[in-house]
């Protein structure tokens, strides 16, 4: 599946795209394989700082199950004011 | 004149004491509302130029024909007068005001209040069903804003709603907001100055009346269809949701922050007990907006972290002096922090500057209301006088204040937290360029919207979209950054004034962009016709007040507005395409974030010049010189103001 | 005390105390069958309720003639709404003099003042044990009426006030 970052996730994960292989999915398991060791996405998906949309759909139970052609994007909103 | 409006506006002189009632009907056919009406008034009545602490600058408190009935996200004000923050040379702009205030004025007989001159001592006034009272507010005078709006209540009940100013105000800081409830304020502008120039402490209002609505059951029909389709903010794709640890810790809800509105803001919330940790007290209130980052954003450039309880408190702190929180977390301390990392200020008298310490943060907001201090006291005036005072940071200042005096807002540099984007924030360029703030006062759905959606939606949707609400999806479109831009955002400035001249909030429309159905483009269907989006504000007015207007009327309501508003700025300040372009080199500094090109994109001038003569072109004015033409201001129904223009050779 | 007839009503005087059960005029009142529930925990002070009550009543947009009442405390964020329970025994009803001045809508077990019979006495606004200040029977000074909830019971979808409610903070369920 494509995951597409949006705002401070750029540079943190140094790209704007990334590609995913694994069938049976769900989201909590796909931020599991993007944190980088600190936890430090998953917090901030708990925190609300950063939200899931798969296939123009807001996420928000991270056990939601993915397949293999979901494109998925993981985006901060800021304060939306 | 039956319905949505009550036919009075009450003008206040508190030099005289004199009060005296004008018939709405002499503005509202041209000039609706709200920020619309205001314009009118400080054409007529703010020239030449004055200093907005002068006793004949007004503080203009405008209703709509919408405010206080049924309509969604209706019950907002608009605020007025010459703006103590804009810099160097302050002029008329506007601000917005939510809480349930703008609509108790209307059931108390009035669509406005027009304030003037000066009080000798402190008063306030107390408005009640009709009749006016200026009253002594020696005991008011010094209190915060919440113990102003208790006072008040223990004078004349609960049922009053109140907006006040705070210390702040009082010592004329020009960030110093009005405020009404916890955190409904009129932030941006420094009108909390105005009225502390005129010693006037609060605005009380009690009223039992209503506003007559033309066609009922259409209107219930529409609350009840726009509803299904206005879950939440309309820019923000996102549901608001409670925290079940502050919720058991801090009693945090969900609450409303404008009368009559049934959207749910995704970053709203109320606490109803932070235990303090400068005050002994638990605390409560409103954070929404830019509250919540005083306690910072993780992985942002706000990236402090003094905790919850302290932002909290901070929040609370800034509400009760009644001072602007943009201005504070995008600009005041941000600048602060970067004048230490230059080693030009360590210290805030004494307290390091340090945003992971709470008390730097209790300190300096206190320290700020009450002028306290050389460095706070410069801070009161706002960034950029603050640099000139102190003749430092001058250049740092630049990257985190406009040229006008406001701090940055969803323009992808001096707001470094709003996930903003290369091209999507030319239009912001655009939109500044031409008005007389920060122009997401009310004008979130471009800029906020395509950014937002576009993390949800496919570029696709996006497009096609566009194309339907804009005429070309090259508004929108990636691979056309410099084409087809003045189009959205004229398209968007009228819709922001609209939203303040009917008045609707900023953040419940316009709606375009919907999760409801498979189109992804608002609609709904009343027994009568299906009804798209952005035709919302204009069906609910129609059913409001009763009128034929169509929307394409409305629209040019709005373009009367807003150069009415360009009439004044070229009269009064000699506003030209100079000024206008003195806001590119703030664009021509690289964004914040890294876009869909790969790098931090910035302003290309000389394509920029060129989409600002297109923007020229279509709002009928002069290309070399900005001006609106005589033929144009006729065309709007402006005749006595290009009359007037002409005579001062400004046509 | 007997139930007055519509011609004798304007004789009548208006009961001087609170009115107490034991006073009561016999009166053969039908079951209460459904009501409005508050949840006032989810209640965000938005106002619509309020607003599209007298908006459908009375075709203006006004929180002093809506049949129900927001409470709201702005610096606590506290909310509450005060409408109408409904009573199985209405102390309302058994303190009006008219016969047909409140009656009961068969459909919706509604507790009605009937506008045209209404003599304005008062009798209802002050038996009423929650009623205050008119928080939910409310007087209309200039026609010399009361009015109270009615449950919409003419409304094809039932309470308006419950349909515009974003919070599902008000919710029309049948009494137990």
């Amino acid at each position: 599946m494509l995951l597409r970052f949006r705002g401070w996730l750029i540079e943190y994960f140094g790209e704007r795209e990334a590609t995913i292989e694994g069938s049976n999915l769900t989201v909590r398991d796909v931020l599991a394989r993007l944190d980088k060791g600190d936890g430090e996405i998953l917090r901030a998906v708990d925190q609300r700082g950063l939200f899931m949309s798969v296939n123009s759909r807001v996420v928000y139970d991270l056990a939601t199950q993915l397949s293999n052609d979901d494109l998925v994007t993981l985006f901060p909103i800021g304060t939306g004011g | 004149m039956n319905y949505g409006w009550v036919g009075k506006i009450l003008r206040v002189d508190l030099s005289s004491g004199k009060t005296d009632i004008e018939d709405t009907g002499r503005y509202a056919e041209k000039f609706i509302g709200g920020r619309g009406i205001a314009a009118a008034i400080a054409w007529n009545e703010l020239h030449p130029v004055m200093d907005p602490f002068m006793p004949e600058n007004r503080l203009i408190f405008m209703t709509g024909p919408l405010t206080g009935t049924s309509a969604p996200a209706s019950g907002r004000t608009a605020v007025c007068g010459v703006a103590p923050q804009v810099y160097p040379i302050p002029w008329f702009t506007r601000s917005n005001m939510g809480g349930q205030w703008g609509s108790e004025l209307k059931y108390a007989g009035f669509d406005g209040l027009i304030i003037r001159g000066k009080a000798q001592n402190p008063v306030y006034i107390y408005i009640n069903d009709g009749k006016v009272e200026v009253n002594d507010a020696r005991d008011l005078w010094g209190l915060d804003t919440y113990s102003t709006q208790r006072m008040v209540w223990n004078k004349h009940g609960r049922d009053a709603k109140v907006a006040c100013i705070g210390p702040a105000g009082e010592r004329l800081a020009r960030i110093a907001v009005i405020l009404t409830e916890t955190e409904s304020a009129a932030g941006q502008g420094g009108f909390g100055a105005v009225m502390g120039s005129k010693n006037l402490k609060a605005v009380a209002v009690r009223g039992t009346g209503g506003v007559r609505i033309a066609r009922p059951d259409e209107l219930i029909e529409l609350c009840l269809e726009m509803k299904k389709e206005m879950p939440t903010a309309e820019h923000i794709p996102i549901k608001p949701s409670l925290d079940q640890e502050r919720v058991v810790a801090y009693g945090q809800r969900l609450q409303n922050c404008s009368h009559a509105c049934f959207v749910q803001c995704p970053l709203n919330h109320y606490y109803k007990s932070v235990p303090g940790l400068g005050s002994p007290s638990l605390l409560s209130g409103q954070l929404h907006c830019i509250g919540p980052v005083f306690a910072g954003a993780p992985k942002t450039f706000y990236d402090w972290n003094p905790g919850f309880r302290a932002g909290f408190e901070a929040a609370v702190l800034s509400n009760k002096y009644g001072i602007n929180q943009w201005e504070l977390i995008i600009g005041t301390v941000p600048w602060l922090r970067a004048m230490k990392q230059a080693g030009i200020l360590t210290h805030l008298d004494g307290v390091e500057i340090d945003p992971d310490n709470p008390y730097f943060w209790f300190t300096l907001i206190k320290k700020i209301a009450y002028r306290d201090g050389r460095l706070a006291d410069a801070l009161s005036e706002g960034g950029l006088r603050a640099a000139d005072i102190l003749k430092i940071g001058k250049k740092e200042a630049s990257e985190f204040w406009v040229p006008y005096g406001y701090t940055g807002h969803w323009d992808g540099r001096g707001d470094r937290i709003n996930p903003i984007f290369f091209p999507v924030w030319i239009v912001a360029a655009i939109q500044l360029a031409t008005d007389t703030r920060d122009p997401f006062s009310s004008s979130h759905g471009y800029v906020a919207g395509v950014s937002l959606w576009s993390n949800v939606l496919k570029w696709d949707d996006i497009y096609r979209i566009a194309d339907k609400v804009y005429g070309s999806d090259r508004a929108v479109n990636l691979q056309t950054p410099y084409e087809y831009k003045a189009q959205p955002a004229i398209w968007h400035q009228h819709r922001s004034v609209l939203k303040d001249s009917l008045p609707v909030c900023d953040w419940a429309f316009p709606r375009i962009y919907s999760l409801s159905n498979d189109d992804h483009y608002v609609k709904v269907a009343t027994s009568k016709e299906t009804i798209y989006g952005p035709s919302f504000e204009h069906r609910l007015f129609t059913a409001v007040t009763g009128t034929d207007l169509a929307q394409n009327d409305l629209d040019r309501a709005a373009e009367r507005i807003f150069n009415l508003e360009r009439a004044i700025q070229i009269r009064s300040h000699g506003r030209s395409r100079k000024e206008d372009e003195s806001i590119i080199p703030y664009f021509e500094t690289a964004e914040h974030f890294v876009g869909p090109t790969g790098k931090r994109e910035s302003l290309d001038k000389k394509k920029f010049v060129k989409l600002m003569d297109e923007y020229y072109a279509l709002r009928g004015w002069s290309g070399t010189t900005g001006r609106p033409t005589k033929e144009r201001l006729v065309d709007l129904n402006l005749e006595d103001v290009s009359i007037e223009m002409e005579k001062l050779g400004l046509v | 005390m007997t139930l007055l007839s519509r011609t004798s009503r304007s004789s009548v005087e208006p009961m001087p105390e609170k009115a107490t059960v034991a006073s009561m005029v016999a009166r053969d009142i039908p079951q209460a069958r459904f009501e409005i529930a508050v949840d006032a925990a989810k209640c965000t002070g938005c106002g619509s309720c309020e607003l599209i009550c007298s908006l459908y009543h009375d075709g203006v947009n006004s929180p002093s003639l809506s049949r129900m009442r927001i409470m709201r405390d702005a610096l606590s964020g506290e909310n509450s709404i005060e409408v109408c329970s409904q009573c199985q025994g209405p102390e309302c009803m058994q303190a009006c003099p008219v016969e047909q001045a409140m009656i009961v809508d068969e459909k919706t077990g509604a507790r009605l003042i009937v506008d045209e019979e209404c003599i304005g006495c008062g009798n209802c606004f002050r038996a009423c044990p929650f009623n205050v200040e008119g928080s939910v029977i409310k007087h209309r000074p200039k026609e010399n009426v009361y009015v109270k909830c009615d449950l919409c019971y003419k409304r094809e979808t039932g309470p308006a006030c419950v349909e515009i409610c974003p919070q599902n903070a008000l919710s029309y369920i049948e009494q137990r």
